[in-house]
């Protein structure tokens, strides 16, 4: 479903765990290590630049080195100032993509204007929509009339990365590597997880764009679960037996976002973020395992009780969980229940923590990517390379600094106004300037992500107690930051073909049977020789995964 | 009026003919209402229909409004209407002008013919197609909706066919008469070929109206965006990235905000059919030929 | 006066016309004449073709040249100019691919059962109405056929999803009613019916519209003649409206074959996941996953050239077809007489 692309993909973005992303098929990047994820074996010596957290706010909910994010209860009161003086003295171009209604232009758009006044001269976007980036993208880089910055998207179809960066782009290293970035202190916020993002072929590249660190939920609307006990089970045949009893009439249990839903029960069956270190250090894949493929059998089981909606084309279940037709459906990271609480202000969406299949195995939760790629520069000399270096600098600015509330929400009185608790809430005159605009800067420039809704303080609590519950069985992808000729060339076009095998199981067009032939063209057609990649690249700080 | 020559159909065909017609058309007009009437209802009206509405209990307009209230939907009809209107005026005077000169055996005629034709099989890629555009300088500018567009192939060979048709006596007539090729074109091919020139016209208007790709390619400035870009980033936009952060009211469900955008795009074009129906009115040759 | 007193089988009148005419305008013999006679009696058709000709080599042939990346590993920051060169490489690639030959058998299928079941709906619904005798049914009904042409694809199948889908209209009322739901949609057999059905929904009214145009050429006096000498509907049908639609149908029919291998893309790529890939890939969703969704933009060339290979095949056959049956299609044989 197109409206689906526009959507899915985003969550993908969000940081989804890989191989079990999303359904739209455009994802599929995000799969198998990820286009975008950094550098061949070089990649492992370069420094990363320095961490320098930014000082000054306290959040009410501290943040952890785990992935745990810093909650907000409240805006900060006197915004403090990140940057000292306006980065720019030419104007800049850049594309990038909006994820919302295309803003109005920059002639007829105040807060675009008085964001460039802040800036110090213009900064020209050249905004694509979904679809249609990777196309923009491409012609732009044939065209050999590159933007100043261009948005690199780890999940849309752009392959061989490594030979294109070092083609058309800019080295950073010298100017980020180390104790070099302190120069910008709202880069040398960004964690080094982010960073790792933006090293390919042992190059830093530009300044990476995190999101939040968690990947996929199952989210349910505690209204409709009430009737069976509440959405969080201790086995898998409780869920079973709770979906059927939720299966009434038009009323379904779960979303048909087949491939995420496998996702979420491959948690609950132990299967791995992507890929399993054996003891060995040899790997193996998600597909390879026992776990998924008994996944995989739950799903045709519950498909074959029919509680799922029963239409695979469904492109959005928001509005379906909020009104109940719908019980269960999969959405990025905890914090996504402020989408349900913008559809029905009085519901607050309950989270599904993983559970042993059978109440014993301890299940796992996938984290997230964490960044939704970086933004590369033009080759250009020393003197502009620094001006758009504390121009990304100054869009990077952390949560709760003035830089933050110029570009996210405009100025004083004009696109903003501070409600009763000082938060800032938009006017009308900034619903029309904002969201198309802050779309297109916080996909291509972003500070570390933060819990922050401030009309509904306690759902940030809720969401951060949350996040410590999955935390605990969290795993990452061990081949996140390495890189992989093969899978960056052929691993979206496997991932698709894979997937596409496993729908026709689940739905039961296929017997189970096709799922070894699925895989072993799986291996053969690249599935092998992106372990070895991996295993060759295997940094040592990865764990052995504990099964 | 039934004309003297025509009989009167039997109850049975009569029948049938009404079914099938009334059937198609009701198909039509159902679907038709759903999409106007979820882009008028409320926000409850939605919910308790679970997506899209066939009678909305609680009409509003606040999906219009919203659609309005940027400035970007007024900028981009505007943009659509010139692209549409000057694309069709050219494109009509290209293909009418090829059409007609491959029309009879001239010096030329059969080899531009092929080229025309080798169109129909193969595409120019994505990119090579943004270099040409870029090197005549069309970037960000709106000929470069309408100059790629400037000629079908399928409307020519359509075009072609209807004025091969125009009887090849009175052309040599004409001729005799000292008529030149382009006094023929205007006095007595066009006039004589009212019908096919609405036809083409609507297929192209339709064309540039509903084109939205070149746009997301060659424009870069968004006030230069024609409706269908707008459609589809309504249509198939997820949420806002920032609305999490921004806590705002919720703004209106967006089914009825998408269908509002496809009735706006729908109304103008549906409009300028009723001005061409005419032309296929029958006995529009004979009239021309016997005046 | 009545100039034209029988229909005018334009390819015969053409290839008839005596050379009895004086004159150097005479067309007919030009095939004959020296090139500067030709030139100077033909100069103002010349000029007509002037701007088709720029269009077509401005914004045709110079980027079409632009598939030569077929032959090519292609990246885009390298250029065509700088792209290394692989040969047939990509076709092998292709021709090795099982998924292509299910893309092209798909296509194929879909493209007959297309031939077979829509071609003619709009045909004969133009007949019927063509047929109406109050002018104000007429136009309402034309009005109402042709919007859902403007509808876009998403939407069209957003609306048979609510009407026929698992959760739809239809099968909630089975439901109610005890029954089992059918699953219209998700039937990989009966795809090709289901896509038909909603072309016919979509696009039948707007398809009606050249058929009209050229019912409207009909000339009137025919029928009037017909009915004098008592034919009636069917023999009217049958030796009058039909034969002198003959030459757009074969026309439209021609087009429609050489353009088979083009069975639509959104309207497959939005249904690929709900009926699955074995009945809904086709070649341009193949072209599309193997182009821009893998980023390999050689293959997607590859696949365009052989696709349009194939087609050009079916768009010759298809016209010599014609020929046979004396009919002009679209580019008629001349000047041989």
């Amino acid at each position: 479903m197109e409206s689906r692309y526009g959507r899915r993909r985003f969550l993908g973005l969000g940081g989804a765990a890989l191989g079990a992303v999303v359904l739209g098929p455009t994802l599929a990047g995000c799969g198998d290590g990820g286009a975008a994820s950094g550098g061949a074996k070089a990649s492992s010596d370069v420094a990363l630049p320095t961490y320098k957290a930014f000082e000054g706010l306290r959040p009410e909910l501290a943040g952890a080195e785990s992935g745990l994010e810093p909650g907000f209860l409240q805006f900060p009161e006197n915004a403090i100032a990140s940057v000292q003086a306006p980065p720019l003295k030419n104007a800049v171009t850049a594309l990038t993509e909006t994820f919302a209604t295309p803003p109005p232009p920059m002639g007829s758009n105040p807060m675009w204007q008085a964001l460039n006044q802040a800036l110090g001269a213009d900064l020209k976007l050249t905004i694509g929509t979904d679809p249609g980036y990777p196309e923009k993208f491409a012609t732009l880089l044939a065209s050999d009339s590159l933007p100043d910055l261009m948005w690199l998207p780890p999940n849309q179809g752009i392959p061989n990365i490594g030979p294109m960066l070092e083609a058309k782009f800019q080295d950073l290293t010298k100017y980020l590597a180390g104790d070099a970035v302190l120069e910008y202190p709202n880069l040398a916020a960004l964690k080094p997880a982010s960073w790792r993002t933006a090293v390919v072929n042992g190059k830093i590249w530009g300044a990476p764009i995190p999101s939040t660190p968690f990947g996929q939920v199952m989210m349910g609307n505690p209204k409709t679960w009430a009737k069976v006990g509440g959405l969080q089970c201790k086995t898998a045949d409780e869920f079973f037996a709770k979906c059927k009893e939720l299966t009434r009439g038009t009323n379904y249990a779960l979303e048909p976002a087949i491939v995420n839903m496998l996702h979420m029960f491959g948690e609950w069956f132990g299967a791995p973020n992507s890929w399993r270190v054996n003891q060995d250090r040899s790997l193996t894949h998600l597909y390879e395992t026992d776990n998924y493929k008994a996944a995989v059998e739950y799903a045709a089981k519950l498909w074959a009780a029919k509680v799922f909606y029963p239409d695979l084309n469904l492109a959005d279940a928001t509005p379906k969980t909020v009104n109940g037709q719908i019980a269960a459906q999969v959405t990025v990271g905890p914090r996504a229940t402020a989408d349900f609480r913008a559809a029905d202000p009085t519901l607050f969406v309950d989270t599904m923590i993983p559970f042993g299949h059978d109440g014993k195995a301890k299940p796992v939760y996938d984290m997230g990517y964490g960044t939704v790629g970086f933004t590369p520069f033009k080759k250009t000399d020393e003197g502009r390379i620094r001006e758009l270096l504390a121009l990304v600098n100054y869009l990077s600015a952390p949560f709760g600094t003035k830089e933050y509330l110029q570009k996210n929400f405009g100025t004083a009185g004009q696109q903003y106004s501070l409600d009763a608790k000082k938060n800032p809430v938009l006017t009308q005159a900034g619903n029309q300037q904002a969201p198309g605009l802050v779309s297109a800067l916080q996909i291509m420039t972003a500070p570390e992500s933060v819990i922050f809704n401030p009309a509904y303080p306690e759902d940030t609590r809720k969401v951060h107690a949350t996040e410590q519950k999955l935390l605990q069985y969290a795993m990452r992808n061990p081949t996140a930051g390495t890189y992989s000729d093969t899978s960056s060339k052929v691993g979206p076009k496997l991932t698709e073909a894979f997937r596409d095998t496993i729908i026709d199981i689940v739905t039961g067009r296929q017997k189970m049977d096709a799922y070894d032939e699925a895989l072993k063209r799986w291996k053969s057609g690249g599935g092998d020789k992106m372990r070895g990649e991996f295993e060759a690249v295997l940094p040592a700080g990865v764990p052995v995964t504990a099964s | 009026m039934r004309p003297i020559w025509k009989e009167r159909p039997s109850p049975a065909y009569q029948t049938i003919k009404a079914v099938v017609l009334g059937g198609f058309a009701l198909a039509i007009i159902i679907p038709i209402m759903v999409v106007v009437s979820t882009s008028l209802a409320s926000d409850q009206d939605i919910i308790s229909a679970g997506g899209y509405v066939l009678w909305p209990s609680h009409p509003t307009v606040k999906a219009y409004e919203t659609l309005f209230s940027g400035g970007l939907m007024g900028r981009a009809i505007m943009v659509s209407v010139f692209v549409t209107v000057v694309g069709t005026a050219i494109a009509l005077a290209t293909t009418i002008a090829l059409a007609y000169a491959t029309s009879r055996p001239v010096l030329f005629g059969r080899p531009v013919l092929l080229l025309v034709l080798f169109t129909l099989l193969f595409a120019p890629g994505i990119i090579p197609m943004f270099l040409i555009v870029k090197q005549l300088g069309l970037i960000d500018s709106l000929w470069s909706l309408i100059l790629p567009g400037a000629l079908g192939a399928f409307n020519f060979v359509v075009m072609r066919t209807f004025f091969m048709n125009v009887p090849q006596e009175i052309l040599e007539s004409a001729r005799i008469d000292g008529a030149s090729d382009f006094t023929i074109l205007r006095r007595i091919v066009m006039p004589l070929s009212k019908a096919v020139i609405a036809v083409v016209g609507l297929f192209y208007a339709v064309g540039f109206w509903n084109a939205f790709f070149n746009a997301l390619l060659y424009l870069n400035d968004t006030a230069k965006w024609p409706v269908q870009v707008i459609l589809r980033t309504y249509v198939l936009q997820g949420k806002s990235l920032s609305a999490d952060q921004l806590g705002v009211a919720p703004p209106p469900q967006p089914q009825s905000l998408q269908m509002a955008v496809v009735v706006v795009a729908l109304v103008p074009i549906a409009m300028v059919y009723p001005f061409l129906q005419r032309h296929f009115n029958k006995g529009v040759i004979t009239g021309a030929v016997k005046g | 006066m009545t100039l034209v007193t029988e229909r005018p089988d334009s390819a015969k009148t053409v290839r008839e016309t005596p050379k009895r005419r004086r004159g150097r305008r005479q067309r007919s013999t030009g095939q004959e004449l020296p090139f500067g006679v030709r030139l100077r009696r033909d100069w103002q058709m010349l000029v007509l073709m002037v701007p088709g000709v720029l269009f077509l080599l401005v914004f045709f042939y110079v980027p079409v040249l632009g598939n030569v990346v077929a032959f090519q590993d292609f990246q885009p920051y390298l250029g065509i100019m700088h792209s290394e060169w692989n040969g047939v490489q990509n076709f092998i690639n292709l021709y090795a691919n099982p998924d292509f030959w299910d893309a092209l058998r798909n296509t194929l299928v879909l493209a007959f059962v297309q031939l077979v079941l829509f071609f003619p709906v709009p045909l004969a619904m133009a007949l019927i109405v063509d047929s109406l005798v109050s002018n104000r049914t007429r136009r309402a009904f034309q009005t109402i056929a042709y919007l859902p042409h403007f509808l876009s694809w998403v939407l069209v199948i957003a609306l048979f999803q609510q009407s026929l889908g698992g959760a739809g209209f239809v099968n909630n009322l089975l439901r109610q009613a005890g029954l089992d739901p059918i699953p219209f949609m998700t039937n990989p057999d009966t795809f090709p019916l289901l896509v038909v059905a909603q072309l016919v929904w979509k696009d039948a009214g707007w398809a009606m519209i050249i058929f009209l145009a050229a019912l409207s050429a009909v000339d009137v006096s025919l029928y009037e003649a017909a009915a004098a000498d008592g034919a009636g509907r069917w023999r009217r049908l049958w030796h009058i409206t039909l034969p002198s639609m003959r030459t757009v149908i074969v026309l439209l029919l021609i087009l429609r074959i050489g353009d088979v291998l083009s069975v639509g893309f959104e309207q497959f790529i939005l249904q690929r996941d709900s009926v699955g890939p074995g009945a809904a890939e086709v070649l341009d969703t193949f072209t599309y996953y193997a182009g821009v969704v893998g980023g390999d933009w050689s293959s997607g060339a590859a696949a365009g050239l052989a696709k349009g290979v194939v087609g050009a095949l079916l768009l010759w056959g298809a016209n010599s077809i014609a020929h046979r049956l004396g009919e002009p299609g679209i580019f008629q044989k001349r000047g041989q007489s």
